[in-house]
């Protein structure tokens, strides 16, 4: 089960999706470009645990944390 | 008869006493638990930081990361705003930063996005030239320390050991601060 955490100001909310299920699969590919095109970026982690930032949805990919555009302060 | 009553009365004030602290201190632990959105924020926090930064974070509030593009380290200490502390090589502090994300977060959940690896954007461009211009300024004034306040930026670049406290990063009002410091020297001294 693939999941999508987007900050929010309750913390986090998480979509969990089957990403075996083609209909879950562009929902999440569509909750993806809606959140970058909102400025979210997007945030993936590496096999070692690196977090790198994303660009494109990559379905393989088990958690993807979205958080807002940060800005200065 | 009367001491009875003295007694009896005494014991009652202490329970009432008591009552009243015991209510204290349940209205005092309520009052400073965690709500459960910074306790969502902490666990993803920890979530996603590696080992030594969760390590560092629970001894001391703080963690370390290393910019993806210039290779500095910096330092983010617990909180919302103005906790981003550039490190140079002795790892002390040089250089405060202040960045948010756009949206209102807990305090970890700004932490985190801030220990994430994020591409420049327009905004963290200009404020990339707006330290590099600072930086200039400094360079080319005989004073050995500048600072700025902007309406959207609040860093200071510290170069001195004039002023009247350590190397630490400093919010707009003390910049502000600095700011008269600075006149009010300028104008002693003429």
């Amino acid at each position: 089960m693939a999941t999508q955490i987007i900050m929010d100001l309750n913390g986090d909310t998480r979509h969990n999706f089957d990403a075996k299920d083609v209909k879950a699969l562009l929902e999440a590919e569509r909750r993806f470009k809606a959140l970058t095109g909102a400025g979210f970026t997007a945030a993936t982690r590496t096999a070692s645990g690196e977090p790198v930032v994303t660009r494109m949805f990559d379905p393989t990919v088990e958690e993807t944390l979205f958080f807002p555009r940060l800005v200065g302060g | 008869m009367f001491v009875t009553l003295l007694h009896d009365a005494n014991g009652q004030l202490r329970r009432l006493l008591a009552a009243c602290l015991h209510l204290a201190r349940g209205f005092r632990e309520w009052y400073l638990r965690a709500s459960i959105r910074e306790q969502r924020g902490l666990k993803l926090l920890r979530e996603w930081l590696s080992q030594e930064q969760l390590a560092r974070y629970d001894a001391h509030r703080y963690f370390e990361v290393i910019g993806c593009h210039t290779g500095k380290r910096y330092r983010i200490c617990h909180g919302n705003g103005a906790n981003i502390i550039e490190l140079d090589d002795a790892a002390l502090p040089r250089r405060g930063w202040c960045f948010v994300p756009r949206d209102p977060l807990v305090a970890a959940d700004v932490m985190l996005a801030k220990r994430l690896p994020w591409k420049r954007t327009s905004e963290a461009r200009w404020r990339w030239r707006t330290i590099l211009r600072l930086d200039n300024l400094a360079s080319q004034t005989s004073r050995d320390y500048r600072c700025r306040l902007k309406s959207r930026c609040s860093v200071i670049l510290l170069r001195s050991s004039t002023l009247p406290c350590r190397p630490e990063f400093f919010g707009p009002f003390r910049i502000g601060a600095i700011e008269l410091l600075e006149s009010s020297q300028r104008r002693s001294n003429s």
